[in-house]
């Protein structure tokens, strides 16, 4: 066990520089776009990918499930630690996605305000695009050309459901998180969104509820889907 | 001692079926040869379950399955293309090595990278075909292991490499004498100047056992006309496959037909013999 847990944790090195990545181009997007809203977007969404992706990052290939399933502890250890693993990379995100948001709302933006809808729509349709497609496909493919092709299609697509997800789903993340440090979660939300969107007021407790059932429904997701993945690839830890 | 039992180990797939029985006796080295996809790699996988097998395959004396972490940490495996991801560097295997195998020795492990010449820096994926290889050797040979199950560990390597390879191997066994040791390759000289008995498997059958010496000394190869064939003894007969005076004949005797057959040409034994005659004895044969 102790093996299979080292091998993971040291792939977490890797996430730990693209944790690192997130926050600097969340306090460059504040400090450019003057508001908090669309880096803390950005950066959330960008380590729930990390997190999602964290677990199946380390288990891409028959042949390292192989030399793992050969070390010392056997299947039923790799598989223990592999959920080890994912529940940690959760943990981890979460505590990273706090910090990012922390660090952005107090020296990012100056300011609360909603910025256009189109930047952050474009910002976070990309993000989810990542989450939803990147990885299972190269995964199954393995080849750029390809992932090429269906990112354009897809990105497309996408975009217009994930703009009307986003637009209200996003923006009252971003906006609840940056109010709640900033003191003023009594303000009316639709005056803070911005003209044009009329949001119901939403207690602090439901959203939380709200916030937290979403970031385990994208992990939740994003899981089965490489699982499905997997299954298809003879993924020998799942025959189990 | 058998350190590794092997009875009926069977493993199917759509087109492949492989039925093992073996045994590697401690103190000794074991050879595997055969052809390509005859089942070499699928036997080691089975011999510490990475491909469930039937039938029975004990380690140590136990059941491979019900083996404890301890127990499996006295094995030590390496393969011709598996290892861990390409994206995680040198340093890091040293750790995971240290935390999965409980006697794993650092010092060795620094000694035998730093003697073939692995960086000790960068990424595996950045390693050469070379450099890998030796690196896989290294990872299974550390750790003090009691079964040392090693998948074709010379192959792609230059002949220095190869041949510190084979000291290494040498010098494993002098010093720990209760081990053993089992390997495969396609390199049939490696084996008869190390390997204390081979095994020859084609289509996931054991078609051969022998003790190297016995195959060496007293094996040879009767090339004769088929006429001379049909005249042939065929009491130490082990298989035939035609060639192009004739046919080449594996005899376990050599000495028998050297005095019997005077106009017949003998040569020596050698693994390369065997593993030629048995399998293209068996494609005659279907």
């Amino acid at each position: 066990m102790k093996g299979y847990l080292t091998y993971f944790f040291e792939q977490h090195k890797r996430l730990i520089l693209g944790y690192s990545v997130s926050l600097v181009i969340a306090m460059i997007l504040s400090l450019s776009l003057k508001t908090t809203t669309a880096p803390v977007c950005v950066t959330i969404l960008y380590v729930s990918v990390f997190a999602s992706l964290a677990p199946i990052a380390t288990l891409n290939s028959d042949r390292e499930i192989d030399q793992l399933l050969s070390m010392p502890g056997g299947r039923k250890d790799l598989v223990a630690a592999h959920y080890i693993n994912a529940v940690i990379s959760l943990a981890a995100s979460l505590v990273f996605a706090a910090a990012v948001t922390l660090l952005t709302v107090l020296f990012g933006g100056k300011s609360v305000e909603l910025p256009s809808a189109p930047v952050v729509c474009y910002l976070l349709s990309l993000t989810l695009f990542i989450i939803a497609i990147m990885q299972p496909l190269s995964m199954l493919f393995g080849r750029k050309g390809l992932l090429i092709g269906f990112a354009a299609l897809l990105f497309i697509l996408f975009q217009t459901a994930v703009r009307l997800v986003l637009t209200y789903g996003g923006a009252i993340f971003a906006k609840y998180v940056s109010m709640w440090f900033k003191g003023e979660q009594e303000r009316n939300i639709a005056e803070i969104i911005g003209d044009g969107v009329r949001l119901p007021d939403i207690s602090r407790p439901v959203f939380v509820i709200i916030a937290l059932g979403a970031a385990i429904s994208v992990f939740a997701a994003s899981f089965i889907i490489c699982r499905l993945v997997f299954a298809r690839r003879n993924f020998r830890v799942n025959k189990l | 001692m058998a350190l590794l039992c092997m009875e009926h180990a069977s493993v199917r797939y759509d087109r492949f079926n492989l039925d093992v029985s073996l045994t590697v006796e401690e103190g000794m080295i074991t050879g595997l040869i055969g052809r390509n996809g005859s089942g070499k790699t699928t036997t080691f996988k089975s011999i510490v379950d990475v491909v469930r097998a039937g039938g029975k395959i004990e380690i140590f004396g136990k059941d491979s399955r019900k083996l404890t972490e301890d127990e499996r940490s006295q094995i030590g495996i390496a393969y011709t293309d598996v290892f861990f991801n390409g994206e995680y560097s040198v340093p890091s295997i040293r750790r995971i090595l240290a935390a999965a195998y409980k006697n794993f020795n650092g010092a060795e492990y620094d000694r035998m990278t730093a003697r073939f010449g692995i960086p000790k820096k960068g990424k595996i994926r950045n390693l050469s075909t070379g450099e890998l290889a030796k690196l896989r050797f290294i990872s299974a040979m550390t750790h003090d292991a009691k079964l040392v199950i090693l998948d074709e560990p010379t192959s792609g390597l230059d002949v220095v490499a190869r041949d510190g390879i084979l000291d290494e191997l040498r010098n494993y066994m002098e010093k720990h004498e209760d081990s053993a040791i089992i390997l495969s390759s396609n390199i049939t000289q490696d084996l008869e100047g190390l390997a204390d008995d081979v095994y020859m498997i084609d289509n996931g059958k054991i078609v051969l056992h022998e003790n190297t010496d016995t195959i060496t000394d007293d094996y040879g190869l009767v090339k004769c006309t088929e006429e001379q064939f049909e005249k042939l003894d065929k009491e130490y007969v082990k298989g035939s496959k035609k060639a192009p005076y004739g046919r080449d004949v594996l005899v376990s005797q050599k000495r028998f037909y050297l005095e019997n057959y005077p106009g017949m040409a003998v040569e020596d034994g050698m693994l390369d013999h065997c593993l030629i005659v048995l399998a293209e004895n068996k494609e005659e044969q279907a």
